[in-house]
Formats: structure tokens, sequence, C-alpha cells
């Protein structure tokens, strides 16, 4: 089935291409709820409960980061402990100078930033295997000179001070709330993100710079806010760190194995989506749950998943889970979905967008209408089939295109995210994977707010 | 001459021979890498690998470690070829950045499983005479023949693969495969039993580095990183993709680690990664490569 | 749509014959059911617009593309399977498309390096630079540093090195000036001459048909027109090569 190339009405093209989905909304609910019952664990299960937590939250928050630099932006940095390490400090040298610890942790963040972008500079000048040895000499950079300065313990550690105000009961809930509100800014943060133009820009530049640069996305410029918002992000987590521990010395907060975690984690939930790295790390905290007491065997093990992860399941646990069920709960491209030709037939005999009771618009008689695009204004107008004007511009209308059908119509579920994310929304071809068809959509400049292109 | 002078020569000729290790070591990685694209994070734990199974036959065999060396290269050249094929030739299928991900999860498994073998108690390897031996230059200068050996081997190692490279048909199949790969398999090379072979001299380079590490100090799993991060370093100064620029690049890092270390040791191992970060950052593609040859070959972003 | 019936140049076993070949890049059908054979000691040209699909037919007979279904056999020989190497040695030698030299070896190395799976030995050093005494002086000269024209004769020397019976040329004349041209196509006659069978993609269809018995027209991976060259005018090429009349093969 070929449809004509050129303006194409809606009805001929069965194809809905969406940015949201019904599941997403479920899943943000959900979310919603999952966090509001985080944030009473103090008060339900207290103490007990908090510490397994606040690791599975790190865990979750680096994840997610790690994830921002590497599966959105390509760049494959094994040295983000470093801005652990320099978070972990920064909230010591701050706390020592009176600020509350747990307002340091904004400054940690910032001052992990503002450390990364001289570093950024060089680094960025290398690209692949060469950037990631690059990462691992300025972390190892970054704790030598931790360890050759006084001022901040050299080898034996700081104490992180400033807590002491609390009482130990309160002291534990205010870190796991202040770790909850990390990864929730974390996860959130890198979600939001990755929806906007940045995210797009970012996954073109880590696919193929050359073609992005040509396609006029500032490549630089995109690796740079990348790495530099990794290395804040990693910042408040090393700060949370410190605050957990309490204590501070260069061998544990700048120890690689964060970074072997945080390979791991994206590797086996799957990188390149907002999902994976949470289902990383929980996996990792399962495993570390189950494995500690092996000592180094449970660094193998993680380490051989992570070679298999990338040899035999590139796209991680949840992309086998998205490519095979075409789940997406977090969307982050554009999806395409096919509607089933008899049933957008039946759809368009049902009267196109019946409203089922809406008023007509125009001349306010309550009942099925034939709803129709103003062809100027493109805005959904129901109008009695007798009225001729359109109410919203006052031009006349073309016959229904069709609205795209609700979702139980479709063909399957929405399907998964489009590979290289960047979608074909001008006029061109496109083709289902999934069904070998072929069509052109085309978006008017005034289309539906869920259909628009991002502006730049 | 006067005993300060001498100091600082001595300090100039230590750090020369120094380099010579460096040289050792990061030849094998910038093999690996002008031939396949591939950066072997893995490739300093594979010298410490090949410094534990020295340990093992030499014990075994109750001999310096020089003698089981003909039975260790050409394992080590072995291990490689099978790595190549198992591991690093498929990943490359999987994307740009899949060897990266590959290697550094090697490089973890490895360290991991060295210290649930042997513990991470530092290890010597038996250097037998030769490890003590030194021989005077003048009244302050005392150059131990270890270090001398090792640059020397170093030198026939750089020359004997340059040789290789420019004589034989082998060299001309790997430098066409490194030019391009399409074109390579167009003509009828067999590129992936090439690169097995490629791979297998890059880790026999790395086995006999890691000897001569072992020999001259101690060594224990989690060295690998770090010997790893000084043969990145030597190769990217020197310049991608020039294998005499490798050895200049560790020379340069063993005379300011010599040189500074001098002054105060603490600072010696810093000294030397800031050298680094400062080639980078004026001329990343390295002393003796253009810029062009280093974007090309896919180092620079 | 069958292959062009064997030309003057005896008959018996063509020395390729392809059949209903499928051809792919991932998801997208390069090539649709293409069928074409070449007789011992014949030429072929193979002509079309950008993007018919001539360069995906050599390169999947040289091995480089997988075929997804249909058959290729040299001599007799099923090749579907077979890898390009194993091809090479059979006899069958590609000079690609814009050159593609290895820049960094000199003009003898890349010759040499082409020997690397050579079907015999009927094709040492000095007979190839017999046929091209152009390149002969700059033998020792990097690849890159030479001429387009030079390159080309280097490029397809390389392929000669594998002592093919079988040679694949990719539009050879390709950015050159026509007396360059010429000569080059003065020497692959008198390689014709001497028992090589040629396959010629070309843009220019006065030179393709005027060098070669047999042409096959290709449009959007499907075969327009395949027939001998002295059965059809130009003005029938050029119509089945952009496709203005339906297929015309009888």
């Amino acid at each position: 089935m070929r449809a004509a190339t050129g303006q194409v009405a809606w009805a001929e093209a069965p194809v809905a291409v969406s940015r949201w989905s019904r599941t997403a909304s479920w899943f943000a609910v959900l979310a919603a709820v999952v966090v509001l019952v985080l944030v009473a664990v103090p008060y339900v299960w207290g103490g007990p409960a908090e510490q397994p937590l606040i690791t599975l939250l790190t865990f979750v928050a680096m994840a997610s980061l790690w994830n921002l630099l590497a599966g959105f932006s390509g760049l494959t940095s094994f040295g983000q402990h470093a801005y652990l390490g320099v978070g972990a400090y920064a909230l010591y040298l701050v706390a020592a100078h009176g600020v509350n610890p747990l307002a340091g942790i904004v400054c940690a963040g910032v001052a992990a930033c503002v450390v990364s972008l001289p570093v950024s500079v060089l680094v960025l000048r290398l690209s692949g295997g060469y950037f990631a040895v690059a990462t691992l000499v300025i972390a190892a950079v970054f704790q030598i000179a931790v360890t050759l300065s006084p001022s901040v313990g050299g080898t034996t550690g700081v104490s992180v001070p400033g807590l002491a105000v609390y009482g130990p009961v309160l002291r534990e809930a205010l870190i796991y709330w202040a770790t909850l509100a990390v990864a929730v800014v974390c996860v959130a943060g890198v979600y939001l993100l990755v929806r906007r133009v940045f995210g797009l820009d970012a996954r073109a530049a880590g696919s193929d710079p050359v073609a992005a640069a040509s396609a006029g996305v500032r490549v630089r410029r995109i690796r740079r806010l990348a790495y530099l918002m990794a290395a804040g992000g990693a910042g408040a987590v090393g700060a949370v760190i410190a605050l957990q521990t309490l204590y501070v010395e260069p061998t544990s907060v700048f120890n690689i194995q964060y970074s072997v975690y945080m390979l791991f984690m994206v590797l086996i939930g799957g990188i390149g989506t907002i999902e994976g790295p949470v289902l990383g790390a929980l996996v990792l905290f399962a495993l570390q749950e189950s494995l500690s007491a092996y000592g180094a065997w449970y660094l193998v093990v993680v380490g051989a998943a992570a070679v298999i992860a990338t040899l035999v399941f590139s796209r991680g646990l949840w992309g086998l889970a998205s490519d095979r069920f075409g789940w997406s709960l977090l969307p982050v491209g554009y999806q395409v979905s096919k509607v089933r030709p008899l049933a957008s037939k039946l759809w368009k005999l049902a009267g196109g967008a019946a409203c089922r009771g809406s008023p007509c618009c125009a001349c306010r008689v309550p009942g099925w209408s034939r709803g129709s695009w103003c062809a100027r204004c493109s805005r959904g107008e129901f109008r009695c089939s007798a009225a001729i004007r359109c109410t919203g511009c006052g031009g006349s209308p073309r016959p229904a295109p069709m609205r795209p059908p609700p979702w139980w119509l479709w063909r399957g579920s929405p399907g998964p995210e489009s590979m290289s994310g960047l979608p074909r929304l001008s006029a061109g071809r496109f083709s289902s994977r999934w069904s070998g068809w072929h069509g052109t959509v085309r978006v008017s400049p005034r289309s539906p707010w869920w259909l628009a292109p991002p502006r730049r | 001459m006067t005993g300060f002078v001498t100091t600082w020569i001595n300090a100039v000729i230590q750090g020369m021979l120094l380099g010579g290790q460096y040289a050792l070591i990061a030849c094998g990685l910038s093999l690996t890498f002008g031939v396949m694209r591939i950066v072997n994070l893995a490739h300093g734990d594979l010298a410490v690998c090949g410094a534990y199974l020295g340990l093992v036959l030499s014990t075994a065999l109750g001999v310096p470690v020089w003698v089981v060396l003909p039975l260790l290269l050409p394992g080590a050249f072995v291990v490689g070829a099978v790595l190549q094929m198992l591991l690093l030739g498929p990943s490359l299928r999987h994307g740009v950045l899949a060897p990266v991900l590959v290697t550094f999860g090697l490089s973890v498994m490895i360290e991991n499983l060295l210290q649930v073998a042997a513990t991470s108690d530092p290890r010597g390897l038996n250097g037998g005479s030769l490890a003590v031996a030194s021989f005077r230059i003048t009244g302050k200068i005392t150059v131990s023949w270890l270090f001398v050996c090792a640059f020397a081997a170093a030198v026939v190692v750089l020359s004997g693969l340059q040789i290789l490279l420019s004589r034989t048909s082998w060299g001309r199949k790997v430098r066409a495969t490194a030019d391009d790969p399409d074109t390579a398999r167009l003509v009828g090379i067999r590129v992936l039993p090439l690169f097995a072979t490629v791979a297998g001299v890059a880790v026999g380079t790395a086995a006999l580095a890691g000897v001569f590490i072992g020999t001259i100090g101690t060594f224990d799993p989690f060295a690998g990183s770090g010997t790893l991060i000084f043969a990145f370093e030597a190769v990217v100064i020197g310049g991608i993709g020039s294998l005499w620029g490798t050895l200049a690049g560790g020379m340069a890092l063993g005379i300011t680690q010599s040189v500074v270390g001098q002054v105060n040791q603490a600072y010696a191992v810093l000294a030397v990664h800031l050298l680094f970060l400062a080639v980078l950052a004026i001329r990343p593609a390295g002393l003796f490569t253009s810029h062009q040859e280093a974007r090309e070959a896919g180092a620079l972003g | 749509m069958t292959g062009a019936n064997p030309a003057s140049e005896g008959s018996g076993v063509p020395l390729l014959e392809v059949t209903g070949l499928n051809a792919f890049y991932g998801d997208f059908q390069a090539l649709f059911d293409i069928s074409a054979s070449v007789p011992r000691g014949g030429a072929l040209a193979l002509v079309g617009a950008n993007g018919a699909g001539k360069t995906t037919l050599l390169r999947t007979i040289a091995g480089v593309n997988r075929a997804a279904s249909g058959s290729i056999r040299f001599s007799g020989t099923d090749l579907r399977t077979a890898p390009p190497h194993r091809r090479v040695s059979l006899g069958i030698s590609l000079v690609p498309e814009g050159r593609k030299l290895f820049g960094s070896l000199t003009v003898e190395e890349n010759i040499l390096v082409g020997a690397a799976a050579a079907a015999s030995d009927s094709w040492p050093l000095e007979r190839i630079y017999g046929v091209f005494p152009m390149i002969a002086s700059r033998r020792r000269q990097r690849a890159a540093v030479l001429s387009g024209g030079e390159q080309q004769a280097v490029a397809i020397a390389r392929a000669l090195a594998a002592a093919p019976s079988l040679l694949l040329l990719d539009e050879i004349s390709l950015g050159l000036a026509p007396v360059v041209v010429e000569s080059l196509y003065e020497t692959l006659a008198e390689l014709r001459s001497g028992g090589t069978t040629l396959v010629i993609v070309e843009q220019d269809l006065q030179r393709a048909m005027a060098a070669c018995d047999d042409l096959v027209c290709l449009l959007e991976g499907r075969v327009a027109l395949a027939a001998p060259v002295s059965s059809v005018s130009r003005e029938q090429v050029v119509a089945a090569y952009f496709g203005q009349v339906p297929s015309g093969a009888p």
C-alpha cells in the first residue's frame, strides 16, 4: 500500500505519532505513589529499612547519570568516581565552614560542576576509548592531589562535621530523605532533559557526530553540557555518600568500583533508556545483597555480566523487554503506531471523532457530531453537519480527517522508540518495522500539541 | 663534575631507561589501536597476568624467569589471539563503544580473578643474578643491568615490529587493513585471523613488559590499571599510531617521573599525569602525529 | 527477466551466472531478483542511474555484500556462501568504486597486497608493470600522492595481481580526463584479448556499449533491459535507463 506523496489527509495514513502514551500516564502515577511511599519509610519502618534503601537510591542516581553520559551522549567515562570524590570533599569543606551539610549537597554538586569545566576542555578533545582512559587519568590525578593535601586530611581522611545537632534517628532520616531527593532529581532531571531538544541532539551526537554536526547539532556544546551535568549530579551523589559514611578518605571515595557499578547497572538494565538504569540498579542491589559474602568473586561476576551484556544482549534487560513486548514506561522519542485498517474504516463510519454527547460548538446541539478539522486553524472543532463555518476562525472546514482512534483500537501496543531517536516528522517516507508498510505522514505547522515537533 | 650535576644526570639516565619499560608496555596498546581501532582497557591487566604466569612457571621449574620466557611468550600470543576471536572481534559488531565496555569488564574480571587466585600480597619475580647486577659509569652514577635490558628489550621489540610491519607480507596486510578494513576484505585479506595475530603480538609484548615490571618492582592484582594509564599516556604523548613516538613518549614519562622524584618522591606520579594533561592541552595528537591522522584514527573527538 | 543470451563469444557454461539475486541493506532491498550471465571471455556492461544497484550487484558478486537469496554460479560452482577471500582465490576480483587504495602503502605494496589470495601465479609484478608502464616509474611512492588516473591504474593493477579470470570494474572513469579514460579502456581491451572476462559498470553509455558485448540496465534494483549490445539501440537503452518504458526485454 503506497500512499500518495505530497499532502496526505489523515484518513489515508492510518498511523499515529505520539510522545506520550496511556501506559506512561499510569506509570507516572505509580512512580509518584512509590516516591510518596519512600518518603514515608522513616515514619513507618524506621532505621533498618533506611540503610539498604539509601544504597539502592545511590545506585539509581549514579546509574541514571552515567546513562546520560554514555547512553545518551556517547561518552563512555570510567572516571565519574572522580566527581563523587570531589563532591564528598566539597561537602566536607562546606560543612567545616559551618554550612548545614544538607544544604551542602547542593554546593557539592555545584562545586563538582565547576571543577569539571576545565577538565572537560581537556578531556573532550578525545573520543571513544581514548576518552575513557583519559577520564581514568583524571580520577587518578584528583585522588593523588587530595592525598597530597594535608588540609583535607591527606591519606587518613576527614570526618564530616555539622550533623551533631540532630539526634541519631532524625539524622538518619534526614540523610535518607536527602538521598531520596537526589535520586528523584537525577532520574526525573535526566528524563525531562532527554525529552527536550537536548536529548535528541545528544543522541544524534552520540550515534554519529559528523552526521549530527552537518544537521546543525552543536556537538561539542552538547557533549560539554552532558559532561558538566553528569559531573554535577555525581558531585551531589558523592556528597550524599559522604553524609552516609560521615567519613571521607581518598581510597574509599575515589574508588573505581563505583564506575564499575555504574557500567554494570546501565549495561544490564538497558543503555539508552530511562527505565534501564533503574532496573539495573535493582539488579545490582540484589546481587550485592546476595553475593557480598563472596568478596572478590562478586566483582568477577559483575565484570563478566558486563561483558556478556555488551556482547549478547546489548540492549540490556529493559531493551529486551521493550523490543519484545513493546513496553515503554517513560517514552523519550516519538512513537509510531499502526492503526488497523478495518478499525479505522469503522471509526470513520462511526463519525470520526465521535464526541458522544459533547455539544456541537456551532449550534450547541448535543449528540453525535461530525468532528472536523478546520483547514485554516487546525483546531478540532465539533460542529453540526448543518453548520458550514468553523466557529474558531470562520474558515470552511475540510471533510473529516480521522482523529487517531483510541489506544485499544491500535494494532498491538505502541511500538518501541524509533531507533535513532530522530523523528521523521517532515514529509518523507518511513516504514513500519513490524509490517513493512510504507507511508507518508505530514504534520502541518499547527498540529495538535502532542504532535508538535520540538521548538529549537 | 660536581655532585649536584651528577645527581641530575643520574636521574635523567634512570628516567630514560624507565621510559623503555613504559614504551614496552605501550607498544601493544598502540598496535591494537592502530590496526583494530580498539583501546584495550585490559592491556595493563594482561601484562600483570603475564607477570603472574611467569611467577608460577619460574617457581614451578625453579629457574629465573628469563628461562621460562620462551614458554611464556607464545602462550601469551595464543591468549591474545583467543581473546580477540572470542571477545574483542565480536564486540566490534556492536558499535564503536562496545569494545571499550567489554575490555573494561574484562579488566575487572581479570583483576578480581587474580585477587581470588593469588591474594593481594605484592609479589616479585625471580630475576636471577641479572636482577641485582649493575655497573658503574662514573663515581656517582650506577646503572642496573636490569634497567638496561628492559630498555634494550623495548628497542628490540619496537624495531622488530617496525621491520615486521614494513618488510613482510603480514605487515603489508596489517597496514592495509589498518587503512581500510572493508577494502582489505575485498582484495582477499582474511581480516579476522589477521586481527587475531595482531592481538596475539600485542598481548605477547604486554606479557614481556609484565615480566620486566615484575622483576624490577613488585606487582599485585590491581597493578594493571596503573600500568594501563602509564602505557596510555606514553601513546598519547608520543603520537597515536607512531611506534617510535611511543618510545619517545615513554622516555618523556620516565624522565619526568625520575627528575621530579629526585625532588619529592610523592609528587613524581602526579607530575607524570600533569605532563600528560599538558600535552593533551597543547597538542592532543601527540608529538609525532599530525592532527589529521589522529582524527582519522578516531582518537580525537 | 532472464539474462541475455550469450553473444558470439563461444557457447558452453557461462563463466558467471547470477540467478534471482536479492540483496538488502538492513531493511532496505537493493536488488530484486537479478539475473544475468557472462560468457567466458565476454564483456558485460552494467548501466543504470545512481542508486540503481550496480555497485551493490558487483559487491554481492565479490562477496562483500551478503545475498539474501538467489544463486551466483562461477564456472559452475555455487558461490553464495563463499567469503570474499575464497572468491578472490577462485578468480573473481573487484576494482571498487572510488579506487579505494591503501593510502599509506606504496604502489608496489598495494599491488602485492592484491596478490594476498591470488588464484594463480600468472600475473607477477613484471607482467603487471608491462600492462601499466606509467605506474612502474612510481612504484616506490605512497599511493595517496598519485594523480587520479595513476590511482585508477594502481587499483586495476591491484585487482590483476590476484590473477582473476573475472574482473569486475566499478566506475573506473569517475573523475578522470577523457584521455586517461581512453588509455584505461585500451588496457581493458588488451586484458580482454588475453582471456580475462570483464563486467564493467559505466556511466558513459557510449564507452560502455563500445567496449562490451552484452548490456544489462538496472533500474531501482531491477533489471530493466538485458540484451546483446548489437541488438539494442542507444535510444532503447536510454529509455530503459530512465524507466520511461516498462522493461523492454522480449
